[in-house]
This record gives C-alpha cells, structure tokens and sequence, in this order.
C-alpha cells in the first residue's frame, strides 16, 4: 500500500512538472489558448525556466501581448529578473522594440525608479508618460532620468520630465587633471565579460566598452563618474580599479593596463 | 578514476604536418591548426597582386573553411536567392537570428590548388533554411572533411552528403532539424557550425541543439550509422577531435555545456566528463605535450583545461582545486569564445574576439604573454601556425603574422580587403584565406 501511495505522488509531482513546462512552453510560443489550458490544469503561475524565466517573461521577451495582457490579468509578477544575465523582463522587451508589450508591463511597475531609468533610455514619451501617470518614482529617479533625456537630446522626454518636478542637473566637479589621468587604461572584469577602456581628454572621463561606442561622463566627484544616458556610474577605488554600477547591479573592474 | 600518462609520440602521430599538402578538415591535421613543415608567405598585398598565386570568386556566404588534399581545394558554400544577404561584422552581443528566409542552394566546390580554377559543383540540397541562423554566421557554417577518396560536407538541418574527390554522389543522410541556438530563447536560432571529422572509415557529426542532441559515426562508405550516443546536452557549436589515447585507443573529445567529454572514437562509449563549462560552447579541443585543451569563453565561467589524455571517469575538479591526478592545470576565467586554442612549440595560446592573444606554457599554465594584436578589431577565425609563426585573421580582413613564441612580436599585418570569418587553411607553403566573397591563394613567390 505504501508503495503504491509513493508511486501516486511520484506521478502527482512528474504531471504537475508536465503541466508548468507546457505553459513555459505556451507562453514562449504565443499560444494563448494553450496557456489557458496549463493554467486551468493546475500550471504554477510564476514557474520558472531553469534561468528563472517565468511564463510572462517568456511571453514578453518574445513580443506576445495577447498571452502577457491575460498572465498580467492572472497576477503574474513583472519584476522578475533571470538569473543568467540578472535582466529584468522590460529589458529584453524593450531591446526588442515589443513597444504593445511594455506599455503593459510599465503600467503595473514593481520598482517605478527602476522602470522610468529603463523607459528612458528607450526614448519612447509614450512609455515615460505612462510610468509618470500610473505610478510614482523618487525625485532622484526623476532627476537621474531627466539629465540622461537631456544628455540624449531626448526633448519629448525630457519635457515629460520637467513638467512632472524633474530638477536640472547640477554643473560637473572640476578634478586635478593628475589624478583624472592615473584613471586612463583598460580595466577588465571577473563578473561579467567585459573590458572597459578608460581615457581622458580636455579634463573630461570617457569609458568604452568591448564592441561599443565610447561614452563621455560627467564628473561628479574625484572618484565618481557618471553616464546618465545609460543610468550607469564608475566608483574609482584609487587609479587601479572601479566599481560599475547599473540596473541596481555593481561589478568591480581591475585595471590590465595603464593608458 | 584511472589515468593514464601517455608519451607525447603518441599524440604526435596524429597531428602529422600539412607540409604533405593535406589540409584535410577544420583546422588541418586532428583540427590543430598546424602547418609545421610549411613555409606560408609573410607578407602579400592582394591589390597588387604581391605575393598572391590567384584569387578566386565564391558564390554565396559560408564562414567554413576550405579543406585540401593533393591537388584539390573543397569547400562549401549556401547561395542565397537575395542577392544581398550578408555578414554582420564587429563585436556585438545581439542575439536575434538573422532575418533571412530566403530560398537557398547548398554547394559543394572543388578548385584546382595550382590554379583556383573550378573543377567541380554540386548542389546537396536547396530551399528555404530549415532553421535561421546568426547575422554573423552561414547556412553553410561547418567545414567539410576529406581523406583524399571522399569529400564529406554537413549542412546541419539540410543534411550530410559525401561525394567522390570527383563529384559523384555517393550518398545522403538526413540527421534531423540541427536547431542550435540561443539556450535563452529557442526560438533565437543561430544554425549549425560543428564540423565532421573522419575516423578510419567512419566521419563522425556532433550534433548540440535544443532537444535529443547526439554525436554518431557513420560508414564513409555508404552513409550506414555505426554508432550514436545521446547527449545530454544544450546547443553547441564546436568541433570534436579525435586524439590517440594510447592502447591503439582513439578518443573524440567533445566539448559542451553540460560537461566537456571524451568518447572511444570506435564505438562512442563514454569515458569521461569535466565540468563545469560556460553556457555556450564554440571551439574545438587541441591536443599537444599528453594534454588535451579544452576553452570556452561565455559565462558562468570561461574555463581553460589541460586535461591528461587517457583519464576516465568523472574529471571534475574538487571546489577550490585547480589540478588533479587527470587536470593538469586549468584556470576558470581565462576562457575563449569563439577562435579555437592552438597549442604550438611550448605554448598555448588563445585568442578572445576582441584579438586579445594570450600565451601560456602549455605544460604549466603559467601565463607567459597578453599582448592585443595590432590595434586589435573584431575576431571570429582561428589562429593557425607554421615556419614559427602565428596566422590570425581578424573580420576587418587583416591577417596578422605573429612570431611564436615566449616574447610577443608582431611581424606583418596583410589585408585582403574583404572581412574574414572562416579559419585559413594551409597546403604545403600555400596559404588558403577566404574572404567574404573570395578564395586567396597566397604564397611567397619570390621563393619559387
């Protein structure tokens, strides 16, 4: 008797395993009526993928507003980051321009700060305003996310803004051109595959990433140096390294080589 | 777990030289990458025709590299219907697959070495892609291999064909939709790169995708499987090598996601597995001094491994180890992505995408040199050597000649004018580079 009740949970737990990997694989897909099913058969709403993708994730980052419209009906979380690359849903979504997908998840923002810093960088008014109108973010997400629209010429943006208590951003800290200099070289990080190329020109910090653009930040102190367009900050610990911090993430960096 | 130390003879029996003239797969002899014998030109300029044998137009895109043998150069190519489909260059992190659906051709070509003249084509299949794949990748991605008899070519989800050196079909298989991709999000498809490699009279496929991956061997002669292992394991792209393993043994190392592992070459039994690896996989293991390397280079770890040849069992390291009775050395961050390692004289070098080359002594793991080449640029190829000398082709279509060695020393920087993804190939002093839309033959003719 045991044995055959050990048998019937075993079975229990293998359907129930089932039923969540066909909504995961529902919801990837855009099958809404087939999400329906997973939920009706008993599918954990916030199952997870093994990298903690939920089903509204997987449906988000994939552009299905059908499916995301009726999970978010459901209830389900929106401030759900994977936990391979630590990205929140709206990132992927916005950097697949699904623009119907996120005006959804920025109307229901789990951290307003956090979500304004992101809708910014994605130049979209309509999205700014939306997280303005249904939720309310601190006066320093305001401020950080005001300077950034300024900074990328994003005057719609930046207008919304203003006009919701944005202050302007305060004038740049001038710093002893010696030490400015003892920051220049590259720096390489254990956390995260990236090198970062730090140079000084005109009394001015740029950094530049593996593969991208160079970028111009703003000083705000001896040690700290900011990039508002991409809601990052370098924290220099002395001229050999610096903690990068963005998206409420922080990775160190040591430097490899001088100039 | 047992090992064995093997007599570094036994391994050099298998990465005989391209000086023959034989470049017969992915990175020549056992996928080494070494030319050793040969004397390639140093420096060529392809606008004045300095230094360059012919040149030859490709059809089509493909990253694969040419293979040789004798007097003949195979290759493969995928035509697409749009004339403008292309590469995206340059280092970038996107993930989408490339939009492009349009009708294809899927070729075979084999050039005259002396001449680059045309000698055959054949069409191994054609039609819409059945997967999608990476905006810097092919549909014809995996280099073909050859024993000097047959011309073996995999195309992924659109099959593996095997013609005589002369072009005549001798037969097709059809392993299934190959779909590699994104382990993040299925539906990000980056197509298939793993190249076959031939093992006596079989050529063996590793085939990593989304579900029931496998490696098999198939009979060279009529297609027939003679063995098929499951993998439990997620897309990948790198090409397996087989290594003497000593007691007339030969071992297919593979690489993976899950674990890096070692198979009988005869009969895909599994001997060993190492973990842990990065979530994506791309290059091909190397052998040299009783080791076997074994890179990746995307996280969570980017791992480097100088693996003992002729361990068995579970290899993986104890927390906070860095060698064992079976690990020679390794280290958990030092890892490449996509160019495969080469292992030349004393050292081990790797070349991450940025063209960041770092030496290392290959017995030791002691890092000898980190050195940019040139002014670096954007990296997919992989590095071969010969005459002392290191070939690195960068996207940009520079080839850099590196002096091998302890101290880094740039030689020659040549261009051929067009991006370069696909690993140059080497036949005898000939050097083969394929460019976006050209084969360069390029040797030093003052020589000659």
């Amino acid at each position: 008797m045991r044995l055959i009740a050990l048998f019937a949970f075993a079975s229990m737990l293998a359907t129930a395993a089932d039923t969540n990997a066909d909504l995961l694989s529902a919801a990837r897909a855009g099958d809404l009526a087939a999400v329906k099913t997973a939920i009706e058969s008993g599918a954990v709403l916030e199952t997870k993928t093994p990298y903690g993708q939920t089903p509204l994730y997987l449906a988000a980052m994939n552009g299905h507003e059908d499916v995301v419209r009726f999970l978010l009906d459901k209830g389900a979380r929106t401030d759900v980051s994977d936990t391979f690359y630590k990205a929140p849903m709206l990132g992927f979504v916005l950097q697949r321009k699904h623009w119907g997908v996120a005006k959804m998840l920025v109307a229901k923002p789990a951290n307003p700060d956090q979500t304004l810093g992101e809708v910014t960088g994605s130049g979209r008014a309509d999205l700014v305003e939306t997280v303005l109108t249904t939720s309310k973010p601190s006066q320093s997400a305001l401020d950080k996310a005001y300077e950034s629209a300024l900074e990328g010429k994003k005057a719609d943006v930046a207008g919304l803004l203003k006009k919701a208590g944005a202050n302007d951003p305060a004038p740049p800290v001038t710093v002893d051109a010696a030490v400015l200099s003892s920051y220049a070289g590259t720096y390489k990080s254990e956390q995260i595959p990236l090198e970062i190329k730090v140079s000084i020109r005109e009394g001015k910090l740029y950094g530049q990433a593996t593969g991208q653009g160079e970028f111009p930040t703003k000083t705000l102190s001896a040690t700290r140096f900011a990039f508002a367009q991409a809601q990052l900050e370098l924290e220099f610990e002395g001229a050999d390294a610096f903690t990068l911090k963005q998206g409420g993430q922080s990775f160190k960096f040591k430097k490899v080589v001088s100039k | 777990m047992k090992y064995h130390l093997l007599a570094p003879a036994l391994t050099l029996a298998f990465t005989c030289a391209a000086a023959d003239g034989n470049w017969p797969q992915f990175r020549g002899p056992s996928g080494s990458g070494l030319g050793d014998g040969a004397h390639p030109a140093v420096q060529w300029d392809t606008a004045k025709g300095t230094n360059v044998v012919w040149t030859a137009e490709i059809p089509g895109l493909s990253v694969s590299s040419p293979v040789i043998w004798g007097d003949r150069i195979y290759l493969t190519t995928a035509i697409s219907s749009d004339a403008k489909q292309t590469f995206r260059t340059g280092l970038y992190g996107d993930t989408d697959s490339a939009p492009d659906r349009s009708p294809h051709q899927w070729k075979v070509l084999a050039l005259d070495k002396k001449t680059g003249k045309l000698l055959w084509e054949q069409t191994a299949y054609q039609g819409t892609p059945k997967t999608k794949r990476h905006p810097k990748s092919s549909q014809a991605s995996p280099t073909p291999v050859t024993d000097g008899k047959v011309v073996v070519a995999y195309f992924g989800s659109e099959g593996l064909v095997t013609y005589s050196t002369d072009g005549k079909l001798l037969w097709k298989k059809d392993l299934g939709l190959q779909n590699a991709g994104w382990f993040f999000d299925p539906d990000s498809e980056w197509g298939a790169a793993s190249s076959p490699v031939i093992h006596k009279n079989t050529v063996i496929v590793q085939c990593d995708r989304q579900k029931d991956s496998f490696v098999a061997a198939f009979d060279l002669k009529d297609g027939k499987e003679v063995w098929r292992t499951a993998r439990a394991e997620i897309p990948g792209w790198g090409t397996p090598t087989v290594v003497a393993a000593g007691e007339g043994r030969s071992e297919l190392v593979t690489n993976g996601t899950k674990a890096i592992r070692g198979y009988d070459a005869d009969t895909g039994k599994e001997r060993w597995t190492l973990s842990p690896n990065s979530e994506i996989t791309c290059t091909t293991p190397v052998s040299g001094h009783g080791l076997i390397f074994v890179t990746a280079g995307y996280p969570p770890v980017r791992p480097v491994y100088a693996i003992k040849i002729g361990s068995t069992g579970d290899l993986t390291l104890k927390d906070g180890k860095d060698s064992s009775d079976a690990i020679a050395w390794s280290n958990k961050n030092g890892g490449s992505y996509l160019p495969s390692p080469l292992v030349y004289g004393d050292h081990l070098y790797l070349l991450n995408n940025n063209g960041v080359l770092t030496a290392y002594d290959a017995k030791t793991g002691s890092r000898v040199y980190q050195q940019r080449v040139g002014p670096g640029g954007s990296f997919v190829a992989s590095p071969i050597a010969a005459a002392g000398k290191l070939y690195i082709a960068s996207e940009e279509g520079d080839v850099f000649v590196v002096k091998a060695g302890p101290q880094y020393e740039l030689i020659a920087k040549n261009s051929v004018g067009e991006p370069v993804l696909a690993t140059p190939a080497l036949a005898g002093d000939l050097l083969i580079v394929r460019g976006a839309k050209h084969l360069f033959a390029i040797a030093d003719t003052e020589k000659k």
